[in-house]
């Protein structure tokens, strides 16, 4: 079995994940990373990250599996910092965290320089890939006035029941059809795992776009009649909509990307 | 069309633009990020521009990127994903330009791929030991000053920031675009040339062809059109600093006979026509 580190930001989610893995997975949430553990990196012939956590020395990240929520929560614990400091030591923490999960065994999601592109998980180049990949997309529209049969949104990362707070950007077009919310692991290049379970060849496409988007675990939205209409995927699982079950199994799941002796 | 993409304020494209060759030419167009939506608008189709006229996309053959502002809304979203996936020759793309994003990661890449780098250290929530004669900057691309440790007297490391051995003054700034390259020397008193008013001037240089294909080897798995990169040459070996994305070129480009950067950079913008 590797080991585990799982830097979170108190989601119900990382909690399941820590009761599954046990207490050989270290644990540790975003106020306790960015306000308490002392870190010490050397870089010269090789790497070197080393965390002292509570007097105890962590250094074997090359050996270990991270999952991770904390990237995009920093500024929740940059309370201590003044508000003309707070770019700078956002920026600061994001950018060592990036040397770190680039360092690391494996990140679950990983978070490197290409996939930190403001559009990489944008609506329109989302459907772009996934029509690539074989599924029927709506149609949608950007910068035009609203317009009948579509639906407005005011950002370009679209849910469904998302709603509109503001201008809107774009307009999706409706399908009729039912709603469908697909949570997925996805074990390696050739193995995923649905819930619920999804026709093969839907899985099979679904595949080989996390694949080419290198994601692990997420949500992927569909309109469903006759046809399997992609409307989007997030990376990360919204848990308040989310079955407890589903989450046991979602997590029991990610602890066995981590199991060696099952591949 | 050539899109020049950024501010008005930006001194880098003010002076690209300025270049007569480029202010001349019709299929050069600049957009002012900041008039999206004010009487720019953007869509699918394309620009809707002041004038009236559409732009499609498909019109455009080339862009010369500068969005480094901190301007943030849908539209520049969008924006963001035509510059990384829609338009062609695209100098350079934004997810191409998040390379800048961690000095550390940058050099942890440099140090695998043969450069020389100084030796560094990261510390954050750390008390430091001894000051030694080291210099001291942000890791990140925010706040990007060099000082000298032993003029901060404060010993305690709260945010993560990046130690490294001072190699000197000698510093080499190479400019890299589509394999051409043009390389300055500059000598400061300063740890930071760009903060020393009286740094002479940047004199052009040559640099070692093995470091050269290094530099190269660089940018393509970056794959990075036009780059800035930085060294400090200390006892004959070039100290890999870091490469820059969005390079100021212009302050650099002044200090030479003539215009080769903007030429070049002419140049690759209008190969795609």
């Amino acid at each position: 079995m590797s080991k585990w580190l799982i830097l979170h930001n108190n989601s119900k989610f990382s909690s399941v994940l820590k009761e599954v893995l046990g207490e050989k997975a270290i644990s540790v949430n975003v106020d306790e990373l960015i306000n308490q553990i002392s870190v010490n990196v050397h870089l010269e012939e090789g790497v070197d990250h080393r965390w002292t956590i509570s007097g105890s020395l962590v250094d074997d990240f090359h050996q270990r599996i991270i999952y991770q929520e904390v990237f995009f929560s920093v500024e929740s614990a940059l309370y201590e910092y003044e508000k003309e400091d707070l770019p700078y030591v956002q920026f600061g923490w994001q950018a060592y965290l990036l040397s770190l999960f680039g360092y690391a065994k494996t990140v679950i999601n990983p978070v490197t320089p290409e996939n930190l592109s403001i559009s990489y998980y944008q609506f329109p180049r989302l459907l772009a890939l996934a029509a690539d990949h074989g599924f029927s997309i709506p149609k949608y529209e950007v910068g035009r006035l609203a317009k009948e049969n579509y639906v407005a949104v005011d950002s370009l990362w679209f849910w469904p029941g998302r709603e509109l707070k503001g201008d809107a950007i774009m307009n999706i077009s409706v399908i009729k059809g039912k709603d469908v919310v697909v949570r997925f692991i996805r074990y390696d290049d050739t193995h995923l795992v649905c819930w619920p379970r999804l026709p093969k060849k839907i899985t099979n496409r679904l595949l080989r776009l996390c694949n080419s988007l290198q994601v692990f675990i997420g949500e992927v939205y569909f309109k469903v009649n006759q046809d399997w209409f992609f409307y989007g995927l997030r990376p990360q699982i919204q848990t308040d909509k989310c079955h407890k079950r589903v989450l046991l199994d979602v997590a029991k799941c990610l602890r066995d990307i981590g199991n060696e002796e099952l591949v | 069309m050539i899109l020049l993409i950024g501010v008005k304020t930006d001194p880098v494209l003010r002076y690209f633009f300025d270049q007569n060759y480029v202010k001349r030419d019709r299929r050069v167009l600049f957009l002012n990020v900041e008039r999206i939506g004010v009487d720019i608008f953007l869509s699918d189709e394309g620009w809707m521009l002041p004038t009236g006229e559409l732009l499609p996309h498909s019109a455009i053959s080339s862009v010369y990127n500068r969005l480094v502002s901190q301007i943030r809304n849908p539209w520049i979203y969008y924006l963001n994903w035509l510059l990384d996936d829609v338009y062609p020759n695209v100098i350079n793309r934004p997810k191409d330009s998040l390379v800048n994003f961690s000095k550390l990661w940058q050099l942890e890449v440099a140090r695998d791929m043969g450069f020389d780098i100084p030796k560094t250290q990261v510390y954050a929530n750390f008390r430091l030991k001894n000051r030694d004669d080291g210099i001291y900057k942000s890791i990140s691309s925010v706040r990007s000053i060099v000082k000298r440790v032993e003029n901060n007297y404060q010993n305690l490391v709260n945010e993560p920031v990046l130690f490294q051995s001072d190699k000197g003054r000698h510093n080499i700034r190479v400019h890299l675009l589509k394999g051409h390259y043009v390389a300055q020397e500059i000598f400061s008193k300063e740890v930071d040339y760009r903060y020393d008013l009286n740094a002479c001037c940047a004199k052009r240089c040559d640099i070692p062809i093995a470091l050269l294909d290094k530099v190269k080897q660089l940018s393509t798995k970056f794959k990075l059109v036009f780059s800035g990169i930085d060294f400090i040459l200390s006892n004959g070996r070039y100290y890999f600093l870091e490469i820059n994305p969005s390079p100021g070129y212009a302050y650099f480009e002044k200090q030479l006979s003539g215009t080769p950067i903007s030429a070049l950079l002419y140049k690759t913008l209008r190969e795609n026509e």
